[in-house]
């Protein structure tokens, strides 16, 4: 039987992973997917112990950080595309 | 498949998808490594019995993905590889297996842990929740919509010529 110790272990992996990409990568793009994957990660041990504990707050929590995963993936974009562009224009 | 089998793939997934980030070289393998994880992570939570979660991190996490990599793809014209659709076509159509399966089996809505009786006797638990987030966090739900519009704001400012 699966218990929430399966998710919280696979949840903790899974953020060590986004650790490492985080401190050993230097691609900008890499990095912003390594936060995406951390936060990813929290939430799910969020769901892990909203399923258990049967709170409502555990979900709204996971589509908090689901919302703020995307805006900041959307937002880091942008200003990576920002950056380019003016490097770009200052080499020519 | 029985639920602990459906686990260890999606995890499986997850991991793979993860480990990529640090494995791949080229930006779009990082990308479609970083979809196939939150593919799987969308798989556990309909596992978890959370489906408007699980529908709303593949909203989510496609969206910004296919946007992703369509940035990349027009900055960086590579000549198509043919040959990648051998390896491409048979994941996408066991991902493809694995979702149907999980469908066509029922259990969307079955929680893992069955042995709590409050959360598997909810009849309609999307329902529950949509009337939850209209009473008691509807301010919350409005800060949602605010985070949103001040990211698209955010971007439409910076990408501005």
């Amino acid at each position: 039987m699966i218990t929430p110790t399966h998710y919280l272990l696979l949840s903790a992996l899974l953020f060590l992973v986004g650790i490492v990409v985080v401190t050993t990568r230097k691609n900008s793009l890499v990095l912003l997917l390594g936060t995406g994957l951390m936060l990813q990660a929290a939430g799910l041990s969020l769901a892990a112990l909203t399923s258990w504990f049967q709170d409502w707050n555990g979900q709204v929590a996971i589509l908090t950080i689901a919302i703020i995963s995307v805006v900041q993936l959307t937002i880091g974009l942008g200003a990576i595309l920002t950056l380019n562009r003016r490097e770009s224009l200052a080499r020519k | 498949m029985t639920i602990p089998a459906f686990f260890g793939l999606l995890a499986l997934l997850a991991v793979i998808g993860a480990g990529g980030l640090l494995l791949w070289k080229k930006p779009a393998h990082h990308i479609l490594s970083f979809l196939g994880y939150g593919i799987a992570l969308a798989g556990l939570y309909l596992l978890l019995g959370l489906p408007l979660v699980a529908a709303i991190q593949l909203i989510g996490i496609v969206l910004s993905n296919v946007l992703l990599l369509a940035i990349n793809v027009s900055n960086e014209p590579t000549k198509a590889d043919h040959r990648s659709w051998l390896w491409a076509a048979p994941v996408g159509l066991i991902l493809l297996g694995l979702l149907s399966g999980l469908i066509v089996s029922g259990r969307l809505g079955e929680p893992v842990l069955t042995s709590i009786p409050m959360w598997a006797a909810r009849q309609e638990p999307i329902v529950a929740f949509g009337q939850e987030l209209l009473t008691n966090y509807l301010v919350l739900l409005e800060l949602w919509g605010l985070l949103l519009l001040v990211g698209i704001v955010a971007v439409t400012y910076l990408l501005r010529e």
